[in-house]
């Protein structure tokens, strides 16, 4: 399940007309169906070319504009990475409101997906054309500065040589031996990219233009200096310095070669490049795979080249591109975080890794996979973030359980997740006495408050730990029924069998087991039944639990019959201390099977909670017990009743059967024709005959 | 000396090695009636036949539920003569048969055929209604009663008044072919007249009489009345029975749908007023052929357990257990005796299991130690030490599951899981049971949260 939020525009505020509005309709009822809104997409670009004419811009109505605006805006705010949807925006938003609303849109895509080649290669060009229509120093200077980040965040990236191209390209064509194309030579050489070649073949062509010193590091230039056995860069001949940079040259792209090889063999099995919400999840599953053996690789490459010379920057830009077809998946932002936790000086870690997180966790991630949410709380707490960690904790339990401002509903399993997350944490770094107090107290203002239908908040004494306090009324204020149950398991987990807690735990029993709360919970009913019957051998108290989960409870049948098994094997296994007493258990020796049986006829129990919980007996019941004089019928046999009338025929009531009433079927009436003073039986009595033939009554006849 | 058949012989050595081959079998039988291509008849030589009966014998010993055995099996001995011996047959098959009709169609055929004792036949006829009287499809046998008694009656015998009340049981019976009954009772009452009124009508109304006509057609009226509802019970057990397509034993698997039909239909009978012995006559009939599935003798003996019939209960598992050997009836079984209180018995029935199988389920081991337990209540020592050797002998990592379970000094149980920690250090059940003794022995021990390092390395 990956749940969009929804702004504005599937709201209902920004009203489309049709065709689009049955368009959206398609999109509100399945939001992560990309061909949905695809085909929205489609509309407007067929309704834009129907309305495109330069001569009058003012035909395509603000309307249209706002509404493909909010469109675009509410996918790709979900979707950062559908590079292929930017692009389609790029067009529609030139053809509707021109070039420099088209660049801003451009700008927006590269903001949202930095890692993106093909949108920083638009980028850029559109950047430049711009620039060549109408020159300046300011314009100049964006353009430098925006294609340094791109070559910050994707110049190692194996197939960016559109982008170094493009650099290159511009900056030749300003001034051919200027720094700044030095500069970018310098870096490309050294990258290992699919076009390493053309790329040292353009170098040597131009690279005797430069100065020695330019093109080398003062280690390098020395190391040269010394090897014509000169002293110092003066010395050095023309012929020599040209000899240098061939040679210093020609060694970085033997360097760059090897490299490209040995990338080759991964980047050769590597096709998908972009998240487009389309790809079958098999052929992903299956590239993964190989992104993982490459990823492995590089960081075992890194790590024996841990001589402090090794840049993580390539590792970190392979990871980024992975993550771009695999944004959904968190086995690889994790991978991705485990190695940034592990070269990453712990005074830095936090700096280094939030951001990642943060990032995973607000965008991609869908909510149907916590794990890595819960292990930024760890992180933070690991970070010494403690009081930050639960703050986030609180604002998922909060977004889970539907009441936070941006959540639309109720998610039950990230939220008892998350719930359990928050008590793992206090459970971890609490002192099991603070721990238990304060689950117990959890346990109590909230029974207490449900029971009276208000909370009482912040009404304990003063004396108690400001810090506890608060995590438990942010806690308390978000917790519902199966929330409370994950407390309860924390709380008697902590809570051992010591001979001062017995009378305790009996006490919770009594004061709690007939909460609603736990009718469905597995976790307190095992714990009681172990309670008494294995730890306290109580085994009166135990017949009593025993009966409750059977015939009170909500629990699934499975569920009970896992409990009746447990409760047959603890009677096994105390036979002999049970049958001289005066209790029922012995009788699951040979009931076990009629208990655990899906026929109500065998399972007793059963019966008795489904008597218990029929509405139409219940009904009844009410009716009856509002006149007087009328005693309260035995629900087990009315539910046995209601069978009756439609076993044969499942949901069709028939109400009743025709028979003979003196059967010579019957017990006792049975003939004997070997009997010398037989006679002939009596007359057959009935009962419903005239009823054999009624039309039988559906239950959606009127 | 005749030649050996030799086919026989070398599908008898084949059966050696392959003993549950029902294929085999039927051949061997094929061959021992092929007697090479001579074929039997009473001018065989007496070793021959012996070896067409050793060879009958053999095959029904191991599979008794094949009724078409036992009948072929009794007509050869009707055609070579020995009417004894095929009663003899007969009778033996209705130790597992009795309530295969088809049995005892063929039976009480060759009864009629043999015999001329027509007391004696009436009283197999009643015995065998009391059997498979409630079948759904007992129409041939109710038409070979009903003709029995035709030919059969004289003045003194008394056979008019059966046939007459005979026909007026079978009205009231869902039978499949129930119209057919119904329309040889209206053409009786149609030519019934006045001095035959006895044959129809109850005694103690045939005195105040006054009109035959008018009794006749009251009477008529009633026999719709009992017709309407026959029918309409008839239409509703049709809607199950068409769904029995394999009624009958076999060695071949049960589908699931066919397991169902047979547990709704069960169900069906027992909530609605069919008396118990109408229930339990369809429990046997489908235990004919679901006698390899352990679940309807289990169903079956709820049924008794329910109603509070032990004694009954005991004897069908014990079927069951022999007919499957199933461990699981045994279980059940079991604790039947023990609930019963009959724990020697239990523990011999535990015991012969143990001694005569290869590889026994842990269940039965379970059932064993509690036994144990059961009569000797208070030996600590001797608990623990029936545990040592079950985990030596199995080498279960359960053994510590159950040893939690039974109220022994939890310092004694420590003991024996110190005993066995090494040999059991990578399994949960041991690690997890191990926590929860020492839970019982007040320790807390959670599962807490890993290291976040720890953690977050594994996804690296």
């Amino acid at each position: 399940m990956t749940r969009l939020v929804l702004p504005t525009f599937l709201q209902g505020q920004v009203t489309l007309e049709p065709p689009f509005s049955s368009l959206k309709q398609k999109i509100v009822q399945d939001e992560t169906n990309i061909h949905h809104w695809d085909a929205l997409f489609k509309a407007f670009q067929d309704k834009v070319d129907e309305d495109y004419d330069p001569k009058h811009p003012e035909k395509i109505t603000d309307e249209l504009k706002k509404s493909i605006h909010a469109t675009f805006e509410t996918l790709l705010l979900r979707f950062p990475y559908l590079s292929e949807h930017w692009r389609l925006w790029l067009v529609l938003e030139y053809k509707i409101n021109g070039v420099e609303s088209s660049i801003k849109v451009l700008e927006d895509s590269v903001q949202n997906h930095p890692f993106s080649l093909e949108l920083w290669v638009d980028y850029i060009s559109a950047l430049i054309s711009q620039y060549e229509s109408a020159k300046s120093r300011e314009k100049l200077q964006l353009i430098r500065a925006q294609y340094s980040r791109a070559i910050d965040l994707i110049g190692h990236q194996f197939s960016s040589h559109p982008l170094w191209d493009k650099v290159l390209d511009f900056e030749a064509s300003i001034d051919p031996s200027s720094s700044e194309i030095l500069h970018v030579y310098k870096q490309v050489t050294q990258i290992p990219l699919y076009q390493y070649a053309q790329y040292y073949k353009q170098f040597v062509e131009i690279n005797k233009s430069f100065q020695v010193a330019e093109l080398l590091d003062q280690d390098q230039l020395e190391h040269y200096v010394a090897k014509f056995g000169k002293t110092s860069l003066k010395e050095l001949s023309l012929i020599e310095k040209h000899q240098i940079i061939d040679d210093y040259t020609y060694a970085t792209f033997l360097k760059t070669q090897q490299a490209v090889n040995i990338k080759w063999a991964f980047e050769s099995s590597i096709t998908i490049h972009n998240f487009d919400l389309k790809t079958e999840k098999d052929t992903l599953a299956s590239e993964l795979t190989s992104w993982k053996t490459y990823l492995d690789h590089e960081i075992k490459q890194y790590e024996l080249e841990s001589n402090g010379a090794a840049t993580i920057k390539p590792i970190i830009s392979l990871f980024e591109r992975c993550l771009i077809p695999h944004c959904l998946n968190s086995s690889i932002w994790l991978k991705y975080l485990a190695f940034l936790n592990k070269v990453t000086p712990e005074e830095s870690k936090l700096e280094a890794m939030k951001p990642v997180y943060l990032r995973a966790i607000t965008k991609f991630i869908p909510l149907n996979e916590n794990f890595i949410r819960f292990n930024y709380a760890r992180f933070l707490v690991s970070r010494n973030k403690f009081d930050e960690a639960n703050d986030f904790l609180v604002d998922f339990i909060k977004f889970c359980s539907g009441s936070g401002s941006n959540a639309t509903c109720y998610m039950k399993q990230p939220y008892i997740e998350s719930v359990r997350s928050i008590l793992q944490l206090w459970e971890k770094h609490l002192s099991n006495d603070s721990f238990t107090s304060l689950c117990i107290q959890i346990i109590e203002e909230y029974f207490t408050s449900r029971n009276e239908k208000k909370r009482v908040l912040d009404s304990q004494s003063e004396e108690e730990d400001i810090a506890t306090k608060s995590f438990k009324t942010k806690l308390l204020q978000l917790i519902n029924n199966e929330g409370v149950c994950l407390v309860v398991k924390f709380y008697l987990e902590h809570t051992g069998y010591s001979e001062d807690n017995v009378p305790k735990l009996r006490e919770f029993y009594n004061k709690y087991s007939q909460e609603i709360a736990f009718k469905t919970s597995v976790f307190f009913w095992r714990y009681f039944m172990e309670f008494e019957g294995i730890s306290q051998r109580d085994f009166a108290n135990f017949e009593t639990v025993f009966y409750y989960v059977r015939t009170q409870t909500q629990l699934p049948k499975l569920v009970i019959d896992s409990f009746v098994d447990l409760a047959y094997d603890i009677v096994c296994a105390n036979f002999s201390e049970i049958f001289p007493s005066n209790s029922n258990l012995d009788t699951l020796l040979i009931s076990k099977g009629s208990e655990t049986s899906n026929s109500l006829l065998e399972n007793q129990s059963a019966r008795r909670t489904l008597a218990n919980q029929n509405h139409s007996i219940k009904r009844g019941d009410d009716l009856r017990s509002s006149k007087q004089n009328i005693s309260p019928v035995n629900k087990e046999e009315e539910l046995l009743k209601i069978t009756h009338k439609h076993i044969g025929s499942p949901g069709i009531f028939i109400e009743s059967t025709p028979d003979i009433t003196n059967k010579i079927m019957n017990e006792g009436d049975m003939i004997d024709l070997t009997d010398p003073r037989l006679t002939v039986p009596p007359y057959p009595s009935f009962k419903n005959v005239e009823k054999a033939s009624l039309p039988i009554h559906y239950p959606n006849d009127n | 000396m005749s030649a050996p058949n030799k086919a026989w012989s070398s599908i008898s050595t084949e059966l050696v090695h392959n003993p549950d081959n029902l294929q085999l079998w039927q051949d061997l039988v094929k061959e021992a009636e092929s007697n090479n291509k001579k074929g039997i008849n009473k001018s065989t030589p007496p070793e021959e036949i012996q070896l067409l009966r050793t060879t009958y014998q053999n095959i029904l010993d191991k599979y008794p539920l094949l009724f078409k055995y036992w009948i072929k099996y009794a007509s050869w001995e009707f055609k070579l003569g020995h009417i004894d011996r095929a009663e003899a047959i007969y009778r033996s098959s209705m130790v597992h048969l009795s309530y295969c009709i088809d049995l005892w169609v063929t039976y009480l055929q060759f009864k009629i055929d043999t015999n001329h004792n027509k007391d004696e036949i009436l009283t197999l006829f009643e015995t065998a209604r009391r059997k498979i009287g409630y079948h759904f499809h007992s129409y041939e046998f109710y038409d070979l009663y009903l003709s029995f008694l035709k030919n059969c009656k004289n003045e003194s015998n008394g056979f008019h008044l059966k046939y007459h009340v005979l026909l007026r049981i079978i009205i009231e019976l869902p039978i499949y072919h129930y119209e057919h009954f119904f329309k040889k009772i209206m053409s009786i009452l149609a030519s019934l007249n006045g001095a035959d009124l006895h044959l129809m009508i109850p005694q103690k109304e045939l005195s105040s009489i006054r009109n035959p006509k008018n009794a006749v057609n009251q009477l008529k009226k009633m026999f719709i009345d009992v017709y309407i509802t026959t029918q309409y019970k008839v239409y509703e057990l049709f809607k199950f029975e068409r769904k029995l397509t394999k009624p009958y034993f076999d060695l071949n698997y049960i589908s699931r749908q066919q397991l169902e039909a047979w547990n709704s239909y069960l169900n069906f009978l027992q909530s609605r007023d069919y008396p118990r012995d109408y229930v339990i006559f369809n429990f046997e009939r489908c235990l004919l052929a679901t006698a390899l599935y352990s679940d309807f003798w289990t169903k079956y003996a709820n049924f008794e357990i329910n109603d509070g019939n032990l004694e009954r209960a005991v004897e069908i598992l014990s079927r069951g257990f022999s007919m499957n050997g199933d461990y699981q009836l045994l279980i059940e079984l079991v604790d039947l005796h023990i609930y019963m209180k009959q724990w020697i018995r239990a523990r011999d029935l535990i015991l012969a299991y143990v001694k005569n199988t290869v590889s026994v389920p842990i269940p039965i081991y379970e059932k064993l130690i509690q036994l144990e337990r059961i009569i000797n209540p208070r030996d600590d020592a001797y608990l623990i030490k029936i545990f040592k050797e079950l985990i030596l002998e199995t080498n279960q990592d359960w053994w510590f599951n159950q040893l939690l379970l039974f109220d022994v000094n939890n310092e004694q149980k420590l003991e024996l899981f110190n005993e066995f920690k090494e040999r059991f250090e990578d399994s949960p059940i041991f690690k997890s049971s191990l926590r929860r003794l020492k839970r019982l022995m007040g320790v807390i021990d959670t599962e807490q949260l890993r290291d976040f390092d720890e953690e977050l390395n594994g996804y690296l």
